[in-house]
């Protein structure tokens, strides 16, 4: 949805979309609205065209000014019917922030924000930081609720590994290796939430710690590091019991050929001392 | 799912077997027979059908232990009704004679052994299974237990023992090799949900493979060692199975079987209820009750036709009648028997396998 898409009442409560999208590393050609500092740096860039990829879209970010302030403004309903009509499909419902005169609604994919034209840099600046950090942590929890299936039918494998589950055993390493990289990617978002509180404050850094706690980012965080903790313990016996079984096995191997060579060797030499049968006896 | 493949092969093992019996038993054409595949087919097949039963009964959940008192109570299941039917078909005087029955019950108690190992050890047992069978028939003397063709022993411990591991019809060496190889190329192959086009390919070349080797070890079956040759003018015999049998049926059902395989059961164009596949399923499903069947059939008015006649009992075996009427006799067999499993089907009557799940399962 974009401006034109709205209807003539909401026309009028309407400003600018801007279209962004986070990008770490190479981003020459690119046009960057901010910078952003954690452990690794983010770059929001300006998607310039909606058709060219919709998928490149992290985040739709309306900008308007404000022109009455009653608590009956059509710009609350406006905002939250844009807010979560967002082309990511929203996990949640739109939350309002007001702050200092300027309000802002967040939805997954979405924010619509109404500021005196004075106050928007330090408002995109303050949503930009947030955006991604939120961005980054929705990915990692989808990641892990949908995996809870996969984890609930590898528990077994964690207590025992048998020949059966040789077959899986490159699959087990992958989703080891998945939930250590979700574990890390985990950790290199800490830096963007977790976050000394700025004296003296600024518009920016209030409005970022107010988003932060009214999403409950840090305890979302300390969940999402439990959950992971559930994960990495499990893969890691997975890896452990695959591991000893596979050199077991290998000894397993050659304990049996001797075995197998002692057996022959047992039933010839059964077959020498038992007098052969024939017809004549 | 059902495979098309396995009860294809299964219903060409179990035709070759009526058609080997019939001729050898009525005729006494032993030259003439078929080369031998019906055995290694249907023991191979055994196999395979092993690793599928016991995926099934693993993803059903059920435990090793449960798995495994079923498996043991198949195989001496297999190996009781071998001893009944010897008696029943074959007299009293040939309880021992180790036929497929008893050696397809001993393969399925040793694969619940197997099925836990490594499938490099069931390969390796195998291997030397092949290779140490014509060192251990030269040693247990295979000759003297085997007069005009068939297979004879004195009731000693020593000889049931020996005939039951070297010199039977179907003794465990070398024929465990089949239903082992079996059970592996199951497990490697065989999905259930997808075709495994590498695997199926490996499998195709290494049927090929031995099938060389086969070729191979005809031509070279002169200059072998004496210790591995038994019959230095035949390289291909099937009593005692030579080397180059061995690789012969082992190729010839790990390429077929491969082959079928990625033909047809994966190929949503092959209607599964067609007539000819109807027609495979139904003589897999009963082939234990058709191989039991087809002995009574043939056998028994053999008997009784000589005790009718007041001659010895077995006076007419290998001489009741021509080829001429034996072969005819294979396929009209095969004709009543399929429309008799169908009627028994549809009016709920049970062969073999059900009174051997209804027992062990």
């Amino acid at each position: 949805m974009s401006t034109s898409d709205l209807t003539t009442d909401s026309r009028s409560n309407a400003g600018t979309v801007e279209l962004i999208q986070f990008l770490q590393g190479n981003v020459k050609d690119r046009k960057v609205l901010h910078r952003i500092l954690g452990s690794d740096t983010w770059y929001a860039c300006v998607v310039e065209s909606r058709t060219a990829d919709a998928n490149a879209i992290d985040l739709e970010l309306m900008i308007t000014e404000p022109n009455v302030k009653l608590d009956d403004d059509p710009w609350f309903d406006f905002a939250k019917t844009w807010c979560e009509s967002g082309i990511v499909a929203p996990t949640s419902k739109a939350t309002l922030i007001s702050l200092h005169g300027v309000d802002v609604y967040w939805c997954t994919g979405r924010a619509i924000v109404r500021a005196p034209k004075d106050r928007v840099d330090a408002v995109r600046r303050a949503i930009l930081e947030f955006a991604v950090a939120e961005r980054e942590l929705v990915a990692i929890e989808k990641s892990v609720n949908s995996s809870w299936d996969t984890l609930e039918g590898d528990v077994p494998t964690a207590f025992s590994y048998g020949e059966g589950n040789v077959r899986d055993r490159a699959e087990l390493g992958k989703r080891f290796q998945k939930a250590i990289s979700l574990q890390a990617r985990m950790s290199r978002i800490v830096p963007l939430i977790v976050q000394p509180a700025q004296y003296p404050p600024t518009l920016e850094s209030q409005l970022h710690e107010r988003m932060r706690e009214r999403l409950r980012q840090e305890d979302r965080l300390e969940v999402l590091e439990g959950q992971l903790d559930i994960f990495q313990r499990v893969y890691e016996m997975c890896g452990q019991r695959s591991a000893d079984f596979m050199v077991a096995r290998t000894g397993h191997i050659l304990e049996w050929i001797i075995i197998l060579l002692l057996a022959f060797q047992t039933i010839m030499a059964i077959i020498d001392y038992i007098p052969s049968s024939t017809t004549g006896t | 799912m059902r495979y098309s493949s396995i009860d294809i092969l299964r219903t060409i093992g179990i035709i070759l077997m009526v058609m080997v019996h019939f001729m050898e038993n009525l005729s006494g054409a032993t030259a003439l027979s078929p080369v031998g595949f019906g055995a290694p087919f249907f023991a191979f097949l055994a196999g395979v059908s092993y690793s599928l039963w016991l995926k099934g009964k693993e993803n059903r959940k059920r435990t090793d232990e449960e798995i495994s008192k079923i498996t043991i109570r198949r195989g001496l299941f297999l190996i009781g009704t071998g001893f009944i039917f010897n008696i029943v078909v074959w007299m009293p005087e040939d309880a021992f004679n180790f036929d497929v029955l008893t050696y397809i019950g001993s393969a399925i108690l040793v694969l619940n052994w197997v099925r836990r190992g490594p499938p490099a050890v069931a390969l390796i047992l195998a291997a030397f299974l092949c290779l140490f069978s014509p060192i251990l028939q030269h040693k247990a003397e295979w000759d003297s237990y085997w007069t005009d063709g068939y297979f004879q022993l004195d009731w000693t411990l020593s000889d049931v023992l020996i005939g039951y591991l070297i010199t039977g019809y179907f003794p465990l060496i070398p024929w465990l090799a089949l239903p082992l190889i079996g059970f592996t190329v199951g497990n490697y192959m065989l999905d259930g949900k997808e075709l495994r086009g590498r695997e199926v390919s490996v499998v195709t070349l290494v049927g090929m493979g031995f099938l060389g080797l086969s070729i191979l070890l005809q031509l070279v079956h002169a200059w072998m060692p004496s210790q591995f040759v038994l019959r230095p003018d035949d390289a291909w015999t099937m009593f005692p199975p030579s080397l180059a049998y061995l690789a012969g049926t082992i190729g010839m059902t790990l390429f077929w079987l491969a082959v079928l395989h990625r033909w047809l059961d994966h190929n949503a164009s092959i209607k599964k209820d067609n007539a000819w596949l109807t027609f495979t399923e139904t003589m897999s499903r009963h082939s234990l009750t058709i191989y039991v069947l087809h002995h009574l059939i043939h056998i028994w008015p053999l008997w009784l036709y000589g005790v009718w006649m007041g001659q010895e009992t077995t006076f007419y075996w290998r001489q009741a009648m021509t080829l001429y009427y034996s072969i005819p006799l294979v396929f009209l067999f095969v004709v009543v028997c399929y429309f008799f499993l169908r009627w028994m089907d549809r009016t709920g009557r049970h062969g073999l396998e059900y009174w051997m799940r209804w027992l062990c399962d």
